[in-house]
């Protein structure tokens, strides 16, 4: 029979040996935030192209797959819009008149709006994750585009993640949904501080987050109010949507409650998000 | 062992990596069946293994771990220990393997899927508290083991040709090396 170790290295040996480097790259990233390197660099060119293509068409494919309605479905949806459009058409000239009212006033008492518009960048999600463990994505823009580390990252309708790694054109980023997700945030109504953090449990179960440590004294938070960014936090910036509560239950030491939230953001159907690129400015840099 | 069928052997590995690494990364997430996808590397990774055996399979393993890490953006270098744990394992079996029965293949792709589930798990979930190994097993672990066998009765056999036109094109040049020294 043919030799086998094209080295005369037994594979043990060869083993241990990897394992070794493997153990060095893990405390190397642990300390200094090491992740690749050069090698990044090559995979930046070599995969990101690939990906793009690859997850458009197969994301479409999908698509077509699960969307197939019939032409009934279809006319009954369709009549169901048209009366959703007629109904938001009617609020939002309402909101515009109340917006209009609330600049005037807001002019009189020179009152800045609270919460500027951020600057941000649209991405593609290229590639959905690496396992069925963790909930993170990569997006087509890096720091060519302008993006860093820590930015947060929304979709139309509210919190998406933050950007964990960067490449030269492409980034990952790590959901709000994702087990080690933990967001400062606070009940809008009340501007009560909790946190919100992911738990691939709920997720899987019942597609929901996890809130918890919310102070609630006067029991004046109920089910369904909204649930956003805290101006506390160090990384993500204040004020934007979260989620909605739906469950809330008093914590066995009578001070705090916890419960769950449904998020704002359908994180099966990412396609594209927006990069805020403004990072958030804190005093010290080891703050919480 | 020549050199030039070393690097045929070394460019046809790099070429199924890549083409493995796309399909798990970008292809297979849009195709969730129940909030699952199927993990490929690891059909690739223990496919490799115990046809091959050997260290080739080990720089395999680490080296699909270390493309995994790079676009997870956990642990740079946790998912190279696991692939290279879960190579070594389907070297051992390289001695039962003969290529004619599909029943050895697909119990090492579901063995190595399970144990790679289980080597996360007991990573990175048992070590935040999250004691509640059973629904894992049943929500992650197991519908992933049975997704990646299904997904491999298609995607083994790119990596079974691969493999038996490698060693044939090992042999022919090993005959024509004699050759020439005689």
């Amino acid at each position: 029979m043919r030799q086998r170790n094209n080295l005369n290295i037994p594979t043990g040996g060869v083993f241990f040996a990897l394992l070794t480097i493997c153990f060095m790259l893990l405390a190397l990233s642990y300390v200094t935030g090491f992740s690749g390197g050069p090698i990044q660099t090559i995979a930046n060119y070599v995969f990101v192209p690939m990906e793009k293509g690859l997850d458009y068409i197969s994301n479409r494919a999908s698509e077509n797959s699960e969307d197939t309605k019939t032409k009934e479905e279809l006319i009954a949806e369709n009549t169901e819009l048209k009366a959703q459009v007629e109904e938001l058409t009617s609020k939002l000239t309402n909101m515009q008149l109340q917006q209009q009212e609330l600049e005037r006033l807001q002019n009189m008492y020179e009152l800045s709006a609270a919460y500027t518009e951020y600057p941000t960048t649209g991405a593609h999600v290229i590639a959905r994750g690496s396992s069925n463990w963790f909930n993170t994505f990569t997006i087509d823009k890096g720091s060519n585009d302008g993006i860093k580390e820590d930015m947060n990252v929304i979709s139309g309708s509210g919190l998406v993640g933050i950007v964990t790694q960067v490449g030269p054109s492409y980034a990952i980023v790590r959901s709000i949904i994702d087990d080690n997700s933990n967001v400062s945030s606070m009940v809008l109504d009340t501007a009560d501080n909790c946190f919100i953090s992911g738990d691939l449990e709920l997720m899987t179960d019942r597609n929901m987050i996890e809130l918890t440590n919310l102070e609630d004294p006067d029991n004046e938070v109920v089910v369904g109010t909204s649930v956003v960014t805290s101006n506390i936090s160090s990384k993500f910036l204040p004020g934007i949507l979260i989620g909605y509560i739906s469950e809330l239950n008093e914590d066995s030491n009578k001070l705090t409650k916890s419960g769950t939230v449904t998020p704002a953001v359908d994180f099966k159907h990412l396609q594209e998000v927006l990069v805020i690129l403004e990072l958030k400015e804190v005093g010290n840099e080891d703050g919480n | 062992m020549e050199i030039k069928p070393l690097i045929k052997r070394v460019c046809v590995y790099i070429l199924l990596l890549v083409i493995y690494f796309l399909l798990h990364i970008s292809v297979f997430p849009n195709f969730k069946l129940g909030g699952i996808a199927p993990n490929i590397m690891i059909i690739l990774v223990s496919s490799v293994g115990f046809m091959r055996g050997g260290n080739a399979s080990l720089f395999l393993g680490m080296f699909s771990g270390l493309l995994l890490d790079m676009f997870s953006g956990t642990y740079f270098g946790m998912y190279a220990v696991i692939y290279l744990i879960v190579g070594l394992l389907n070297v051992l079996f390289h001695q039962w393997f003969f290529g004619d029965d599909m029943k050895l293949p697909l119990f090492l792709i579901a063995l190595s899927d399970f144990i790679y589930g289980g080597l996360v798990y007991s990573c990175v979930y048992f070590m935040r508290a999250r004691y509640d190994f059973f629904f894992y097993l049943f929500h992650v672990i197991l519908p992933e083991v049975v997704y990646t066998v299904l997904i491999s009765l298609v995607l083994y056999f790119p990596i079974y040709y691969m493999e038996r036109w490698l060693n044939k094109s090992d042999k022919r040049s090993e005959r024509r090396f004699v050759g020439f020294t005689e």
